[in-house]
């Protein structure tokens, strides 16, 4: 009839991932973790009965995602306009190598770089791995804006990361990386 | 980009990329990109892409156990309290069907000890469990608070009593008001440690005593809020624990749990006698 422990701890696997994606969200490390909160929350709310949901990863984000949406209309948020400073935050915890490490911030602050939409779809496929018909589900898109906004991101994300590794931000670029749809 | 040659789409593309291309359409993309090495070495870049992805993420965004088990925790107290909610609901609604064919309940009973039994009448006539005041409110709390926290193995309390001193200090600030722990230890009762507790009527200190048979008791401390400003000891129950409310100077206090009515009296006696009262 309701929900139990063991769907506690199958939420459990799952927060890792939510930080990610809400990371990816909010582009903030306070607000992330309030997002995460606040859809655990809402996830037990509307936990039933064991084997209820199938896809827990997916339906977690859906959850999530709609967490997000919701705050932003409520407060009317102006879209958020991050200074790549700002993602000097970003500590890589496990003690890569410099190099690694270095090449990993490189490729986040160009990965945040790219327009909002493209960033959510690139983190779901690449990152956490979904199916494209998972992730039109969780954002509310069709499939085929699914698929347009990964291999914009893709190529976009490529163009910015090759050469010295550095995103390039040449003006005449700038037309292009601006299109969103 | 619209790539289309041969019956092969972006899309299949991107698919090749996520190994999750229809195998039957394997064959063509791997000929296409087999006479398009440029394409091919651009969906090369796009794979590597995805794996320092991963790798960047993993370490942008590194495990937090601890932060990991306050949010569960967060989860589990919710996730009890609704499941209290909904039971009380059934209980009450239950309870009103049957004090319509009997003729109606009797108030919360909070007198003595003729309580046994009372528990699903009185909800029912204070509206559904919702509705609770004064010291009828107090002891629903505490019973439904000690129901949820005593039967937790691993943190029945959030600070223990090592950090009693914090505990206090915390207590004491969100209540406003001045909240120590009794000390229970001669009656035969340890003091575990506390938590903060949000309740209908504002935030509320529980404290947690054990003895060496491992039986816990919870005592509930919050300012009550415009009935039973001052109220003698009386016996309680709700949520099927026995327990003791009382209250003094504009503050509440309910012991509860699993000890003899005799015993717990004793007990609630005293706690009165230390927190100020008789």
């Amino acid at each position: 009839m309701t929900a139990d422990r063991s769907q506690l701890n199958r939420l459990a696997d799952h927060i890792p991932a939510l930080r990610r994606y809400a990371r990816v969200l909010s582009r903030d490390g306070r607000d992330a973790e309030d997002l995460v909160q606040d859809a655990l929350l809402r996830a037990v709310d509307r936990l039933r009965a064991p084997g209820d949901v199938i896809n827990m990863k997916s339906w977690l984000f859906t959850i999530l995602h709609n967490v997000f949406v919701s705050r932003l209309r409520k407060a009317q948020v102006r879209r958020l306009v991050v200074s790549l400073d700002d993602e000097d935050t970003v500590q890589p915890a496990a003690a890569p190598s410099q190099e690694d490490a270095l090449r990993w911030r490189d490729l986040l602050r160009g990965f945040d770089a790219l327009p909002d939409d493209q960033r959510q779809v690139l983190l779901l496929v690449a990152v956490e791995g979904l199916a494209y018909a998972e992730v039109a589900a969780i954002l509310a898109i069709p499939i085929g804006t699914v698929m347009s906004r990964l291999s914009r991101g893709r190529e976009k994300l490529r163009q910015l990361m090759d050469g010295d590794g550095q995103p390039e931000r040449r003006p005449d670029t700038r037309p292009e990386l601006r299109r969103v749809k | 980009m619209k790539e289309i040659e041969r019956g092969v789409s972006d899309d299949d593309l991107q698919a090749y990329v996520d190994d999750c291309l229809d195998p039957v359409r394997l064959p063509e993309v791997e000929a296409y990109l087999a006479a398009h090495p440029e394409v091919a070495q651009r969906l090369e870049a796009y794979r590597r892409q995805r794996q320092d992805l991963r790798q960047a993420f993993a370490a942008a965004v590194p495990p937090q156990p601890a932060a990991d088990q306050a949010l569960l925790r967060q989860a589990e107290t919710h996730l009890a309290t609704r499941q209290q909610r909904r039971l009380l609901a059934a209980v009450a609604m239950i309870a009103v069907i049957i004090g319509a064919g009997i003729g109606g309940g009797s108030g919360w009973l909070l007198r003595g000890a003729a309580i046994a039994g009372g528990d699903t009448a009185t909800i029912a006539s204070n509206g559904g469990g919702k509705d609770l005041s004064g010291v009828a409110a107090l002891a629903d709390e505490a019973s439904a608070a000690h129901v949820v926290f005593a039967a937790d193995r691993k943190r029945p309390v959030e600070l223990d009593a090592a950090h009693e001193a914090d505990l206090t200090k915390w207590l004491s600030n969100r209540l406003a008001h001045p909240v120590t722990p009794v000390d229970l230890a001669a009656a035969g009762f340890r003091f575990m440690g506390g938590r903060l507790i949000a309740t209908d009527h504002g935030p509320a200190a529980l404290f947690m005593y054990d003895d060496d048979k491992g039986t816990r008791l919870s005592l509930l401390i919050r300012p009550m809020a415009n009935a039973d400003m001052q109220a003698p000891l009386s016996a309680v129950k709700a949520h099927g624990v026995d327990g003791y409310a009382w209250a003094q100077h504009g503050i509440g206090f309910s012991l509860v749990g699993a000890a003899d009515s005799d015993r717990l009296q004793q007990l609630a006696s005293e706690a009165q006698r230390q927190s100020g009262g008789i």
